[in-house]
């Protein structure tokens, strides 16, 4: 007698949840309602992140894990995917690619319909096998180009970030403006300056720039003017910086206080957004970045087409954590394509959101406007990306 | 030739720090026969602690002042806490607990301040000098005559004081040093604590020029090593010496040999000087403390 | 006759069901997979040549990752690039991790001490750096991938479960070697050695050429190990053969215990059991944890291990075994000897 009534409860209760679900509907996109009043239930959906919260990559790490925890709250409170709470496994691979590729078998043992990460090339590329044998979704926020190219060999592997051949592209409109074809470059000795390096080489060879001096620091360098030094002697009309902090913030200080270096400089999305700032300090003002519109989301019009998705994200993400983070979008857009692709679906098998995000359309994210398809596990195009330049301590779009 | 200049006023910056961190190498080594694994963590302890306070609205000189002393007493609870209770166990496990140590302070720094680097303004203001064509930030003025200091301060303390003197007797023969009623046991204390002293004011006037962070501890360590065997591994003057020489090494690599391999070249200087003079550039000075 | 085979035999089958048997064991706990068996019998491998170098030849090696590193790179090259036989590109890391460690022994062993230490930490910085800047061979900061599966044969290891069984033979054969060794002429000449050099040196021991032998061996363990790495990942990077897995390799083999070859496998267990068991547990106790906390537990542990077991986990049993045969014996004499003591003790 009394299960009955439970039983009765619990669908009457399902039936207001999916009115009220009706009724969220047909609310305006991108006007969350405040606190929900549909509360997700059933088994919860599992998605995994294997991310870099400590090791060589914990800047990105951490940003990972905020952008993700705030994404898991917001859709929870706005009734999780399908009716059901989105649950996030998130655990720490340490930078380390022998135990992002163990963790990756373990996030798939511990069922979960799908994986973020891992963040870097280096502990993506060792996951491969992993993630190639796991087939579930695996969202990669690492920066080279092969751990979704070739297609056919990566099947179940999608990545969030730009190509490093992308803002390569990105900087060149703006330095073919300006008549600049003679540059130096400086990379940080790891697989992601290492990405930008080869990005710039196969722009050299496509003979749309001329690169009169290349060097490298490590990532926990101190002091790179000996390398700006021998940039600077090869006489380049611009400098460009491949680097993620504390070495992109650290190379704009040295060249600016220490050698009062006054041709322009390129720093890549890496640089940090805030973190770029707040360490530069006073000798950021005047550096050029490109970067995904997350930077300046509160400058975008609202005739962009990722005005609504830049606002959302922009103001939780800075009235959580105080300040912005070129990383965090990455997560916030994987998370968003796999909800979609899973409401598509209308089911959390792996294989079935695979094929729905292949077949998503078009998807607008924070990072920018995403079309996937079967020979395309990126789908982002470099006019997505914008040049900012720094003033008075703030971000400015550079029109 | 001021792109030379350029080298090595950038690289006696850098080479005084590696400098500081291998006085402490050596100090401990000296009188305990240990390398401590976790030499550059306090200087990362300094650093941060040094930071926060700044953030927090503390005057610099209080903020910069308890930032060494976080790193000194960090120094006295790892012999009280680490080495102390394993004094009798043998010398490999002695060092291995270091490293333990080492890991356990990273995560707890970790813990603490996050991964985010942090900033502290340079201690003055005001554009670079000028010298012959090569720039020199104030900030870099600042740790050479803090180095310069520090090193008048330690020939004083191993020359003239008491306890400074008890110390190098340890080094010299911990047997005899023994008879002579020294406790070995109160020397190490002075030792570790010193060392991470040392260690933490490098920590200091270092984070203007760069910035704080949880995991520098390992790198500075780790250059900090290579100075003090440069400096053959006896003599905290000797370790300063390497430290500045490595410093230019590296800034010299990279102006002229290859910036992709400069850290190559520190570590093959390393091995090198282990193979062919395993008692150090500063031979002759290696009886004495001076 | 086949009395003197049938011992053996019967110990190394029995070590070796043991490892089967951990098979069901991590399914059953909640925070291991068959990965991490995997990764603890590499490390075990690997750190039982460190157990080899430290405990039986008294050397400090802080660059064993090098090694690993040789055996990795060799097989991953050897196999994607040229198409040679797994089992042949592994027997030719073997042999120049062999070559490598005799030269650099022979040109360190004249130092002593700490010496030794710095100087194979430097080779294997150097080493890091080179496979780092080789872009054209090793491929530099991106690694190198596209490296096949192990195979046997018609046998294909391209599970978790098949790859660990396979490390786990190879671990048990390494553990055999290592003990059949040790009693033997050399092995008791390393033991004296590791005793005293100088005794050593006085009936006849050739102390450079066995010490240069020892780190040689050791240096095989741990490339062969990083051969089965290479073909485990398929995708090698410097990353893993630095200096913190160097660091790893030591603190592997001391807290597993350095004098008993039995201490690597205890000691890489201890690892993959602190490691996993704080990531699950961590959590639930305090919200929002990452994985700062891991290392604080991990570097803690090691602390505390070392504080009170300086011999080691291996130290701790065997003292724990012959307290237990010395309480026994003292109730009921004559005391019975258990067969274990034996096998606890190198």
């Amino acid at each position: 007698m009394k299960l009955t009534f439970w039983r009765m409860a619990a669908l009457v209760a399902a039936a207001l949840l999916f009115l009220l679900a009706a009724c969220g509907e047909e609310e305006a996109p991108g006007t969350p309602t405040p606190g929900g009043g549909r509360q997700p239930t059933g088994e919860p959906i599992r998605i995994g992140l294997n991310i870099e919260q400590s090791g060589s990559a914990s800047v990105q790490g951490e940003a990972y894990a905020r952008a993700a925890t705030l994404w898991a709250e917001k859709v929870n409170r706005e009734g999780g995917i399908l009716g059901r709470p989105v649950e996030l496994v998130i655990v720490d691979n340490k930078s380390d690619p022998t135990e992002a590729a163990v963790l990756t078998r373990r996030l798939v043992q511990q069922g979960v319909v799908a994986i973020v990460g891992p963040g870097t090339s280096p502990t993506t590329l060792a996951a491969m096998d992993a993630i190639l044998e796991s087939k579930v979704p695996v969202f990669s926020m690492g920066s080279a180009d092969q751990i979704v190219i070739p297609v056919e060999q990566r099947p179940n592997v999608f990545k969030t970030p730009f190509h490093a051949s992308q803002n390569v592209d990105a900087m060149l409109v703006d330095m073919k403006r300006r008549g600049i074809r003679r540059i130096g470059l400086l990379t940080v000795n790891n697989p992601y300056g290492e990405s930008g390096l080869a990005a710039w080489r196969a722009a050299e060879q496509r003979g749309d720039v001329q690169i009169v001096a290349a060097e490298k620091f490590e990532a926990n360098a101190t002091d790179v003017t000996p390398q700006l030094t021998r940039i600077m002697s090869a006489n380049p009309q611009a400098v460009v910086v491949w680097a993620i902090p504390p070495g992109a913030p650290l190379a704009r200080r040295n060249a600016v206080e220490n050698l009062r270096i006054n041709v322009p400089m390129y720093h890549d999305a890496g640089a940090g957004a805030e973190l770029f700032l707040r360490l530069a300090g006073q000798s950021a003002e005047g550096a050029f970045m490109v970067h995904p519109k997350t930077l300046v989301w509160d400058q975008v019009p609202p005739s962009d087409r990722q005005y609504q998705a830049l606002q959302e994200f922009g103001r939780l993400y800075t009235q959580r954590y105080g300040e912005m983070s070129g990383f965090a979008s990455y997560v916030w857009d994987a998370l968003g394509l796999l909800k979609a692709a899973i409401e598509r679906a209308g089911s959390t098998d792996p294989q079935a959101i695979t094929r729905a995000l292949e077949n998503l359309g078009e998807y607008v994210g924070t990072t920018g406007v995403y079309r996937m398809s079967p020979q395309d596990h990126l789908g982002l195009r470099s006019e997505d990306l914008v040049l900012v330049t720094i003033q008075g301590g703030k971000w400015r779009l550079v029109q | 030739m001021s792109e030379f200049l350029q080298f090595v006023a950038s690289g006696i910056g850098q080479g005084a720090i590696y400098g500081l961190v291998g006085v402490g190498f050596v100090i401990v080594y000296n009188v305990t026969g240990i390398i401590n694994f976790a030499q550059g963590h306090y200087l990362m302890l300094s650093a941060l602690t040094a930071v926060s306070l700044r953030e927090a609205g503390v005057p610099a000189v209080p903020a910069l002042m308890v930032g060494i002393a976080a790193g000194a007493l960090a120094g006295l609870v790892t012999d009280r806490l680490v080495i102390n209770p394993a004094r009798r166990h043998s010398i490999l496990t002695l060092i291995i607990l270091t490293i333990g140590l080492a890991i356990a302070v990273e995560g707890l720094a970790l813990l603490i301040w996050g991964v985010n680097p942090r900033r502290y303004a340079p201690f003055t203001a005001g554009p670079p000098l000028e010298i012959g064509g090569a720039t020199l930030s104030r900030q870099t003025l600042w740790v050479l005559g803090v180095t310069i200091a520090l090193a008048l301060a330690l020939w004083w303390f191993f020359q003239r004081t008491v306890v400074g003197k008890a110390m190098q007797a340890c080094a010299m023969n911990r047997d005899a040093a023994r008879l002579q009623a020294i406790n070995p046991a109160q020397m190490s204390l002075y030792a570790f604590t010193m060392a991470a002293a040392v260690a933490g004011v490098a920590g200091v006037v270092l984070v203007p020029i760069t910035s704080a962070y949880y995991d520098m501890g390992v790198p500075f360590g780790l250059k900090g090593f290579t100075a003090a065997v440069i400096g053959g591994l006896v003599s905290p003057f000797g370790a300063l010496a390497g430290g500045l020489l490595l410093g230019v090494a590296e800034a010299v690599a990279v102006g002229y040999v290859s910036s992709a391999m400069a850290e190559g070249v520190a570590f093959a200087v390393l091995a090198l000087m282990l193979v062919l003079r395993p008692e150090g550039l500063l031979a002759q000075v290696r009886t004495r403390w001076a | 006759m086949g009395l003197r085979w049938w011992g053996p035999l019967a110990l190394w089958g029995g070590v070796f069901g043991i490892g089967v048997l951990l098979l069901p064991v991590a399914d059953a706990l909640p925070f291991l997979t068959r990965a991490n068996l995997v990764v603890f019998a590499l490390h075990a491998i690997a750190a039982m040549g460190l157990t080899l170098v430290m405990g039986f030849a008294g050397q400090v090696s802080l660059g064993h990752a090098a090694f690993y590193g040789v055996g990795a790179y060799t097989s991953a090259l050897l196999t994607a690039k040229v198409d040679w036989h797994p089992l042949l590109a592994m027997a030719a890391g073997a042999v120049i991790a062999a070559v490598l460690a005799a030269m650099l022994g022979r040109i360190v062993f004249r130092l002593r001490g700490h010496f030794l230490a710095m100087a194979t930490l430097a080779f294997g910085l150097v080493f890091y750096v080179v496979m780092r800047s080789w872009d054209s061979l090793t491929g530099g900061n991106q690694g190198t991938g596209g490296i096949p599966d192990f195979t046997l044969g018609r046998l294909r290891f391209d599970t978790d479960t098949s790859m660990y069984l396979l490390a786990w033979a190879v671990l048990v054969l390494g553990l055999a070697a290592a003990r059949n060794l040790l009693a033997s002429r050399p092995g008791r000449a390393l033991v004296a050695m590791g005793a005293s050099e100088v005794a050593a040196a006085s009936v006849g021991i050739d102390v450079v050429r066995t010490k240069m032998a020892v780190f040689a061996l050791g240096a095989v363990y741990a490339s062969v190990a990083g051969s089965l790495y290479a073909h485990y990942v398929t995708y090698v990077s410097p990353e893993s053969f630095g200096l913190l897995p160097s660091l790893r390799f030591l603190v592997i083999s001391t807290v597993g215990g350095i004098d008993s070859v039995w201490g690597a496998p205890l000691g890489s267990a201890a690892v993959v059991l602190l490691t996993e068991g704080t990531r699950e547990l961590v959590p639930r106790f305090v919200s929002g944890a990452t994985g700062s906390y891991e290392i604080v537990a991990y570097g803690l542990a090691l602390v505390l291990v070392l504080l009170f077991l300086p011999r080691g986990l291996a130290g701790g049993i065997a003292s724990l075994v012959r307290w237990a045969a010395e309480w026994l014996g003292a109730r009921q004499r004559p005391a019975p000897t258990p067969a274990l003591e034996e096998v606890e003790l190198r």
